[in-house]
């Protein structure tokens, strides 16, 4: 095989590339299942990720594919390199980064950037925030709901 | 650049509430109508409890006497305890009993409070659920011995769920002899939440020891277990129960079979079945490999606690194993049970982790969100 068939490039929504190894991206069974197709050549179109998400997304492939299968002391540095890099996201870009590995369907990203959600947002008010969500209860309905639950908002 | 004002999908929401903790979801349900509908739907409660069966548990904490002041009105005869946090918080789940009350091992996060005589509930510590239940058989005979002699019996109950059907059940298991009934028959009681009725099932080849805190039978996988009593030959057995099939069974070997009746123990670790016996200065954990095969899994140094407490006799209790290394156990001193912190890799105890008057009883739980 030669080098260039070992690359691949990925393009992001806004026409950002990114040429990086057949094995890092590979992680992404959306990526695989369009390599398998073949009805792309080496120029992968991602048009649901931002090229400041793809960046990320790629440098948690690199790492990952590097890592992978060694001994008990490397997975344990992963977990450590896993936790400094959602520590430092901000509220919109877990999001997104949430959005992009369900879309290039990355189960063990979208499993660490959905804990890191539940991990930090804490208050109803994020969530309704972020998540854009309606509180569609009349105020009475809220005070009756929380009123049952009293408990859970004392802290 | 994209932001929060794009839609999640809904499937993603779920993904993110999985993790939740029990009080932030309870919290969450008012956030608008479809995520209450969906925190307490049956599918949401048992996709979070895969979750959380792979977190630490939390401890369940019981006794007579667990006031905040014996004075005090608020009555907190259970509190539950995270563990990494050293304040217990109280539960005002169930009203306050006259008597003392008794607690099962845990199963998805529900355990049974009951008394001997009148009250059983089925709760959830970590929704604060509560579900009030009949009285067994085996009480109402208790209730009127306890009217004429004084006296009733303690046999524990057992609590778990079929694994073939996914239903709960509770076991009553207990010998006619300790009821002051004539004979000797071994009964046994059934209780299904479906139906909401006690009834009689053929009970065990063997009595089993009602010894006050070895008689609590240990659930795990379907079946739950007791220690019978000192046979002729010396032995003790190990009977379990498959909550399906309903047909109580012998364990053909176990490691603790000629050990002191007084010495040993049972419990559930890691998902396995563990026995348990005091050496004065150490004590030994066997468990139960899915090749049924037993093996020695951890040995405790005493030392410590000996030099702190003095040898008590009884056997320290395991409770749980938390961050994979570290046992939990309660201590059982007289008037201050404590609890303990063992980290299985170095063999050493770390100083008391919670003690407080009172104290009688210590389970783990998995906070979830089930109900019956």
């Amino acid at each position: 095989m030669s080098k260039s068939e070992k690359k691949i490039v990925l393009k992001s929504l806004d026409n950002e590339a990114f040429e990086v190894e057949k094995a890092v991206a590979l992680q992404s069974q959306t990526i695989w299942v369009m390599c398998e197709d073949k009805c792309v050549g080496n120029e992968i179109p991602l048009e649901n990720v931002t090229g400041q998400i793809l960046a990320k997304v790629i440098d948690y492939c690199k790492k990952h594919a590097v890592v992978d299968g060694d001994g008990d002391e490397s997975s344990e540095e992963l977990k450590n390199w896993d936790t400094e890099f959602t520590k430092n996201m901000d509220q919109s870009t877990l999001f997104n980064m949430i959005l992009a590995a369900n879309y290039l369907n990355i189960k063990s990203l979208l499993n660490l950037t959905c804990q890191a959600v539940a991990d930090k947002t804490k208050t109803i008010d994020e969530f309704h925030t972020f998540l854009n969500i309606e509180n569609n209860f009349t105020p009475e309905e809220e005070a009756q709901i929380c009123q049952e639950n009293l408990w859970a908002f004392d802290d | 650049m994209s932001n929060g004002m794009e839609k999640i999908p809904d499937v993603l929401i779920e993904e993110i509430l999985e993790r939740l903790g029990v009080k932030s979801l309870v919290r969450f349900t008012c956030v608008s109508k479809q995520w209450n509908s969906m925190i307490k739907s049956t599918y949401f409660a048992s996709t979070h409890l895969i979750r959380a069966q792979s977190r630490n548990p939390d401890i369940l904490l019981g006794g007579c006497s667990l006031y905040e002041s014996p004075r005090s009105a608020s009555y907190s005869y259970l509190r539950t305890l995270e563990l990494g946090c050293l304040i217990s918080k109280k539960i005002h789940t169930i009203p306050k009993p006259k008597t003392c009350l008794a607690m099962t091992g845990s199963c998805d996060g529900l355990v049974c409070v009951y008394d001997f005589q009148i009250k059983i509930y089925v709760i959830n510590p970590a929704t604060r659920w509560c579900r009030s239940l009949p009285r067994a058989n085996f009480q109402q005979i208790n209730r009127i011995r306890e009217n004429l002699t004084g006296c009733y019996a303690r046999n524990c109950l057992g609590f778990g769920k079929d694994t073939v059907t996914n239903k709960y059940k509770m076991v009553w298991l207990y010998n006619s002899l300790e009821l002051g009934l004539d004979g000797h028959q071994i009964r046994c009681e059934v209780f299904e939440f479906t139906t909401n009725v006690w009834r009689h099932v053929i009970g065990s080849p063997h009595r089993i020891c009602c010894d006050v805190f070895k008689s609590r039978p240990v659930y795990l996988d379907g079946s739950l277990y007791w220690f019978s009593t000192v046979q002729v030959n010396g032995e003790t057995m190990i009977i379990y129960f498959d909550l399906h099939t309903e047909v109580f069974q012998v364990m053909p070997e176990t490691p603790i079979a000629h050990a002191s009746p007084y010495r040993i123990i049972m419990c559930s670790l890691n998902n396995r079945l563990c026995v348990s016996e005091n050496n004065i200065n150490s004590q030994d954990i066997w468990s139960l490999s899915s090749q049924k095969v037993w093996e020695k899994t951890y040995s405790l140094n005493l030392n410590f606690t000996c030099r702190f407490f003095g040898d008590t006799g009884f056997p320290i209790t395991p409770i749980t194993l938390f961050n994979k290394t570290e046992l939990l156990f309660l201590y059982p001193v007289a008037t201050y049970h404590s609890l303990l912190v063992q980290d299985t890799r170095i063999g050493s105890f770390y100083s008391s982790y919670y003690r407080t008057y009172g104290l009688e009883q210590a389970i783990s739980f998995v906070p979830s969100l089930i109900s019956i």
